[in-house]
């Protein structure tokens, strides 16, 4: 099955169902291509820090940096952090056991992996040392050659999967993409063409 | 909107549940001067408040991904309806309070809402005629009984309940999906617009595909304001764009000054008077302080939705009818069915690479059925349509993807191919082993006997989904589709929300429980015009022909109330 293809589910839900339009995540994807306005202001958070629900503190720091590399902020927009996604992904990981088992088992998977390696944690390690393993754990090619890397793999693709549902969900992630969202249109224009960005 | 106090008086009619065909019966007999009495199950929706549409994702805290501890515990069954997260939540029951049981491993997903407006709330919108195709199958196929009505008999009535709530679409001319009075059709995009051409060209005077049929305005109506497309229709609408009872039946009901309506009242049984042979009135506990209330009424309409109508005749027993009111027939609870949905395909359309989606149509395609309506299929009875549609691929095409960091961010925030889906809803048959009886042992919250549910799909809906799978897969690749993906999903009945039958209509006492104008055989005050009497299930979305029956019913009823018949 192609990766890209959309699953029966999104299909149903994002057209005729009454059930369009945002109504479970993997939605949004689907319209989140409309490229309508390209709006530019940036969230600032500035709320108290936050105390993690499920993570230790080192732990989140190191789910912190992470996120921050999938996704991170630039000039022009906010990144992950900057929509939320360390908290967000603690959120709904300290309310199911089966995320706690992925996420947190990989994460001591990846301080072991950079241990054996470069002697240091992930969060110790150099920059060279930090994008040398995900450049190991973020392709799935590279289980081939070495199994062992498995674990990291599954662990930094859901990671990935988390850090994109809630980037894409925040506000700035909304605004990055340009996509309108559930506001007020005067018309369904059908088919204009891809807005320049 | 209700008025809260409800004096003791008999009331011209009582009409169960606010739904979709319940704000229908409200309004008709209003509006023809009759006093009702509108008795709902749930609570008072309040437009201001618990309508959630406008809400941005990033200001919900599970960001629509729903409270999954609360919707485990509260609503494991619930959650299945991909409409529900978590600002609208609240439009579904909570299990705990309406339990139902089911046999081992047959299972029957019932998705229910009790609020004033029922699921006209949250329904599909989608709006369809029945033809002659379906009324006339039964007796053609020698299956269940012959439906009592022909087209003829309920077009008008069509004609009259579409002008009121608004359906846009496009004319086609074809026999078994019947044109109606349409406001101006929503527009297809690009890709779609290949795919139409496609079965145009390939097959031609076979299948049509044409935009969905959608009780959504795309012009001011009635005043009601037209669209504005920002999607998420199920939260409700602050512009009463699309049709619901609470956006427009009920307020034309109550504007007539003859309509009350009773929140929180959950009917337990109807009052039957064995001298007279006739209901006189409902018996109802309130859900609030559980008290038993008893209201009372010349005439009675059951719109309390398929299940629920045919679970108060089952509770309902006296000594002339000891296995449930109205039910001298024996079917009364049989013949349950539902649209047996998800055969499909999906593929990717190339091209139109400079062309993109904006705004969100609450709506798709539609390709009418097209099985055995000019000739005969040697692998099933009946048939059924696809809806669906086109978009691009958004950014969660990156969850699948490799890499992170600027470039996988850049990638990500472009819009990929153009994929287009199609997804079938099928007839599915009646047949008397799909029934839903009372439960000896479970109650709900307000003491009421729980219904046990049966019903399984069976060999000529699985071939249907079969079939959907194979011709949705020729029609992407006529229209030149790359990475076709077939598939056939495995939904348990009752998901596709169109639960219908267990009292149905027919022309012989002996074998249905209501007549041709969707009264009790055996109670002549006491009529049901939900799905509950539906004789076939057709293959198009039902909701249409539930609110023209009901506008049917009450027209008579009223007629004979006039001629002191009832």
């Amino acid at each position: 099955m192609p990766t890209l293809s959309i699953s029966r589910r999104d299909i149903l839900r994002s057209l005729s169902l009454g059930v369009a339009a945002g109504s479970v995540l993997r939605v949004i994807p689907l319209e989140a291509a409309e490229h309508v306005h390209r709006m530019v202001t940036a969230e600032k958070a500035a709320a108290a820090p936050y105390v993690p629900k499920f993570f230790l503190p080192q732990e989140y720091k190191t789910l912190r940096v992470l996120c921050a590399t999938i996704f991170p902020a630039d000039e022009h927009s906010g990144g992950a952090l900057e929509g939320g996604a360390p908290e967000f992904i603690d959120l709904i990981t300290s309310e199911n056991p089966e995320f706690q088992t992925k996420l947190g088992g990989g994460l001591l998977w990846l301080d072991e992996a950079c241990t054996d390696r470069f002697g240091q944690s992930y969060l110790q390690g150099s920059p060279e040392n930090q994008k040398e393993i995900l450049d190991l754990i973020a392709y799935r090619k590279n289980a081939k050659a070495d199994p062992r890397l498995s674990q990291g793999i599954e662990f930094f693709s859901f990671l990935r999967t988390l850090t994109s549902d809630a980037y894409f969900t925040s506000k700035v992630g909304i605004e990055y993409l340009g996509y309108i969202g559930n506001t007020f249109l005067h018309e369904f224009p059908g088919c204009p063409p891809v807005p320049e960005s | 909107m209700s008025k809260k106090t409800v004096p003791p008086k008999t009331y011209d009619a009582i009409v169960v549940g606010s739904g979709i065909t319940g704000g229908w019966a409200a309004k008709e007999f209003s509006e023809k001067g009759l006093e009702v009495l509108l008795l709902e199950a749930g609570r008072a929706i309040d437009p201001a408040k618990d309508y959630t549409e406008h809400i941005p994702v990033w200001k919900k805290k599970f960001r629509d991904m729903g409270d999954r501890k609360k919707a485990n515990a509260e609503q494991p069954v619930q959650q299945t309806c991909g409409a529900v997260d978590e600002t609208n939540a609240k439009f579904f029951v909570k299990d705990k309070e309406n339990p139902y049981t089911t046999e081992e491993g047959k299972p029957f997903l019932w998705i229910r809402g009790r609020h004033v407006g029922g699921r006209s709330i949250m329904w599909g919108r989608q709006s369809y005629r029945w033809s002659d195709l379906d009324f006339e199958a039964n007796q053609r196929e020698g299956i269940a009984v012959d439906w009592p009505i022909r087209y003829q008999d309920i077009a008008p009535w069509y004609d009259y309940v579409e002008d009121f709530i608004g359906v846009s679409g496009q004319a086609e001319g074809l026999p078994q999906l019947p044109d109606g009075k349409f406001l101006p059709p929503m527009e297809m995009n690009c890709a779609e617009l290949d795919v139409k051409d496609a079965i145009a060209k390939y097959f031609p005077g076979e299948r049509k595909m044409t935009i969905g049929r959608s009780a959504v305005l795309t012009q001011p109506h009635r005043g009601r304001a037209a669209c504005h497309y920002c999607g998420p229709c199920d939260h409700g609408c602050a512009t009463k764009s699309y049709f619901s009872s609470l956006n427009s039946t009920l307020p034309a009901a109550l504007a007539t000054g003859r309509l009350t309506i009773r929140p929180n009242s959950v009917v337990h049984s109807l009052i039957f008077d064995s001298t007279t042979r006739k209901i006189t009135g409902v018996r109802l506990i309130d859900a609030e302080t559980h008290a038993t209330v008893e209201v009372h009424a010349r005439v009675v309409f059951l719109c309390a939705s398929t299940l629920e109508s045919t679970r108060i005749l089952l509770n309902s027993t006296t000594t002339e009818f000891p296995n449930g009111l109205a039910n001298s027939s024996g079917q009364l609870g049989h013949n349950l069915m539902d649209h047996v949905m998800g055969g499909g395909a999906s593929g990717r359309i190339p091209g139109h690479e400079d062309r993109i989606v904006q705004g969100r149509r609450p709506n798709g395609i539609y390709v009418p059925r097209f099985r055995n309506v000019n000739s005969k299929h040697p692998g099933f009875l009946r048939g059924y349509g696809f809806q669906g549609g086109a978009d691009r691929d958004g950014w969660d095409r990156g969850t699948g993807m490799a890499g992170f960091g600027p470039e996988f961010k850049k990638i990500l925030s472009k819009p990929g191919p153009w994929r287009f889906g199609f997804y079938g809803f099928g007839e599915c048959l009646p047949n008397f082993e799909n029934y839903a009886e009372l439960d000896k042992e479970v109650k709900d919250a307000w003491g009421i006997p729980a219904l046990r549910i049966r019903c399984n799909w069976r060999e000529n809906e699985r071939a249907l989904l079969k079939d959907m799978s194979i011709t949705a897969a020729e029609m992407l690749s006529a229209a030149g589709a790359e990475e076709i993906t077939p598939f056939v999903e495995d939904n348990a009945p009752g998901l596709t929300i169109h639960e219908m039958g267990t009292a149905r209509m027919g022309r012989d006492p002996k074998t249905s429980v209501l007549d041709a104008h969707n009264r009790a055989h055996d109670v002549k005050n006491l009529f049901i015009t939900d799905g509950a009497c539906m004789v076939s299930s057709s293959c198009v979305n039902p909701s249409l022909t539930y609110m023209a029956l009901t506008a049917r019913a009450c027209n008579f009823a009223a007629e004979s109330m006039k001629k002191g018949e009832i």
